[in-house]
């Protein structure tokens, strides 16, 4: 059916006025027709899927017609804010949610910075984006209305220059005044691992969301004003104050993500023999990209919208003697993903040479993620002569490792191959043996640079990704921590159940994945950022009790723990149905071949691998306590009960 | 001997690195009188391997380095 026949059928069942307190609008925007249509996400939904990423998976499950392709117009583009998003402490955060063009599989990703809160700022809970615009457009909201403008003057600019052309063109400053979601050139071309950029670093990243948008000649998105009325229900900034101090007084906080930001993360991975090196042929690299040698080149730390953390670690070497003093001198981050990424996975072992990858990638809209492992990936097969490129693919080359990255924004050369990131087999760029190097899941490659074969629940959590090989939708961190691992009673507590003190085993892992998915899903719905999320990095961070508090405070709306975590698995729930109608399937939640036949070579851990026949029983058992089926989809009766909300 | 290197938020005043005799974990964190402030965000590291459970039955012996390591796996 059609995209908008399914519009049309959905409208009516959405509800006609606001649900309750800070409720904003979805939004429907023909970008073909310049149709705008407008409704309220009704209350049963509400209770079932919370907003932010449940919401988006509700809209998508009644609007994608499986037929299609995923860069086709009627597949639709949908930005979701968080019910909690701008009105709580580090709730900054929401998710655009499509069909990816690059996994064939759920896009669903997460951005924070300032765009999400300018939704919620101007009443706008979702837009929902479809139909190819005649001639590339930004849709400017000036509060909740949109205008249509051509978007001729800033196509074929990238993140730095279109960033501060739109401050320009529009009269304000991002953050303040305004928040912006916009492709750059690699978007344009339809780049699979091309992202939206939130910010200057913030990005939409996984699964091509870029290249989504840029399938419906849409180049940015544009909310200024703060227009809504945001008048909670009850009073929450005492609440607020509360979560505040109990975010800053968190140590992995305090001591660790306010200081050097995630980067911190690299050593202990190296150390462990985990950390993802040479497409994880090897799992250790250099002391020299742990985190305080970048210290000398970090000027401050940055913050999303409310958020009293501030993470983000900034970036300048215009010190340096080893490095261009160009645009690239200067910018945000990197996060641990990057620095992994773009150092030992590709034999980079120099910070100033992470650092400027990390700034390139920016500017470009790339996904470090996805970009970094389609060039491991091009590496190892040029290591082992699957493929023959133009260019030198020697581990840590690098001038032309950055050379590629201008070639893969532009589709130029062996760009395009790297353009098409996971799907180079598919799209007859490499011989069908390359499949058994690449080092991803249902079309996702790794997420971040920590090599799985250790930790097992970190493996399962990869392996069951509804988005594919994602560490941010399930993993269970703290089983790094030995102080955690050593207190059984506590580990019990934490996890609702008997769960391994020792991380190599497989006993008990798939109750700390469970957990970890339904909160970390809630914490999407709700906008919170994961990394002050419970569970992630900490057992003291905000989690169910906060949230609960909170979304009564602003809603009205009593929740209570169990139906929070309850919602979390809803999520879940409709995101593998939908995966379902795309084909996804129990062979799709697996792991890369390479961690089943080969064994970790060096470190404490020297010898682990993943084992299939513990790892079946262990997805088995993961079904079973999650309500699915041994194909891992809903029972009847789990999926009967989403139905009916879905279909309501 | 035990070399032990602090991590910055655990240091107190005290250098990088200390040295003390020890013959257990328990023994250094009782030393350092680091038992509060040692929470889960912080691991230990002996000659070099990250210990990720079991620490009580960690045994060190005279010139073995011990790092205490800001560790967590979420980012």
């Amino acid at each position: 059916m059609p995209i908008r026949e399914r519009i049309r059928a959905l409208l009516p069942r959405l509800a006609a006025d606001r649900q309750f307190p800070t409720q904003g609008e979805t939004i429907f925007v023909d970008l073909e027709s310049r149709d705008v249509r407008r409704a309220f996400v009704p209350r049963r939904v509400v209770e079932t899927f919370l907003g932010g990423r449940g919401v988006n998976m509700y809209l998508l499950h009644n609007l994608l017609d499986a037929s299609l392709d995923p860069l086709h117009p009627d597949v639709p583009l949908i930005f979701g804010t968080g019910t909690l998003t701008a009105l709580v402490p580090s709730a900054a955060r929401g998710n655009a949610t499509s069909w990816s063009p690059e996994t064939k599989v759920i896009m669903d990703s997460n951005a924070g910075d300032y765009f999400p809160s300018f939704m919620k700022l101007n009443g706008i809970d979702h837009l929902v984006l479809y139909g190819k615009a005649p001639k590339w457009t930004l849709l400017h909201f000036d509060g909740s209305e949109p205008r249509f403008v051509d978007a001729k003057p800033w196509v074929g600019m990238d993140n730095i220059d279109l960033r501060a052309a739109i401050e320009r063109d529009f009269h304000g400053e991002e953050g303040r005044d305004f928040g912006l979601a916009a492709i750059t050139t690699a978007g344009e071309k339809l780049v699979l691992c091309s992202g939206i950029m939130a910010g200057p670093k913030a990005i939409y990243a996984r699964g091509g969301p870029g290249a989504k948008m840029g399938s419906l000649h849409l180049k940015a998105i544009l909310i200024q004003g703060r227009t809504a009325d945001l008048t909670p229900a009850h009073p929450h900034k005492q609440r607020n104050r509360e979560v505040a101090e109990k975010l800053l007084s968190t140590s992995v906080v305090k001591n660790a993500l306010k200081k050097r930001g995630t980067p911190f993360l690299y050593k202990p991975s190296r150390m462990l023999g985990a950390m993802g090196t040479k497409n994880n042929q090897e799992t250790t690299w250099t002391d020299k990209l742990d985190a305080e040698n970048i210290d000398p080149f970090r000027p401050g730390m940055e913050g999303c919208f409310v958020c009293p953390v501030n993470c983000r670690p900034t970036n300048d070497m215009s010190a340096s003697e080893h490095t261009p003093h160009d645009k690239y001198v200067k910018g945000d981050g990197p996060e641990y993903v990057t620095l992994g990424k773009f150092g030992p996975n590709i034999g980079i072992a120099e910070v100033e040479q992470v650092l400027r990858l990390n700034n390139i990638c920016n500017d470009l809209g790339l996904d470090t993620a996805s970009t970094g492992s389609a060039i491991a990936w091009a590496m190892e097969l040029y290591q082992r002569g699957i493929i023959k490129p133009e260019l030198d693919l020697t581990w840590g080359n690098y001038d032309v490792i950055e050379k590629l990255l201008f070639m893969t924004a532009r589709r130029e050369g062996f760009g395009n191959v790297i353009a098409d990131s996971s799907r180079a087999v598919e799209n007859g760029h490499y011989p069908a043996e390359a499949l058994d190097y690449l080092m991803a899941v249902k079309g996702l490659t790794q997420s971040d640079p920590h090599d799985a074969r250790i930790l097992k629940a970190f493996a399962l959590g990869l392996a069951v990704a509804t988005r594919g090989m994602d560490h941010l939708r399930n993993r269970v961190t703290l089983e790094i921590n030995a102080k955690i691992n050593d207190d059984p009673d506590f580990k019990r507590e934490l996890y609702g159940g008997d769960v391994s003190a020792q991380p190599t085993s497989y006993e008990g892992k798939e109750i700390a994945v469970r957990r970890c998915e339904n909160i970390f899903a809630v914490g999407d719905a709700v906008g919170m950022c994961r990394f002050t999320t419970k569970l992630f990095n900490s057992p003291s961070l905000p989690g169910y009790e906060e949230f609960a508090d909170q979304i009564a405070n602003v809603t009205g709306i009593e929740m209570s723990r169990e139906e929070l975590d309850r919602i979390g698995l809803n999520i879940m729930g409709v995101e593998r149905m939908i995966n379902a109608t795309l084909g996804v399937t129990r062979k799709d939640d697996t792991l890369p071949k390479r961690w089943f036949e080969e064994a970790i070579g060096v470190g404490p851990f020297k010898g682990e691998k993943i084992d299939r026949g513990q790892f079946d029983a262990l997805l088995s058992r993961f079904y079973a306590i999650s309500n699915l089926t041994e194909e891992g989809v809903p029972r009847p009766e789990f999926r009967r009960e989403l139905d009916t909300v879905l279909a309501s | 001997m035990i070399t032990v290197r602090l991590p910055e938020p655990l240091r107190d005043g005290r250098g990088e690195i200390v040295t003390m005799d020890a013959v257990s974990l328990d023994d250094i964190i009782a030393k350092l009188g680091i038992a509060e402030e040692r929470d889960e965000l912080f691991n230990f590291a002996v000659n070099g391997e990250l210990i990720l459970h079991g620490e009580k039955k960690v045994k060190l012996d005279d010139g073995d380095e011990v790092e205490i390591v800001v560790a967590f796996s979420g980012g």
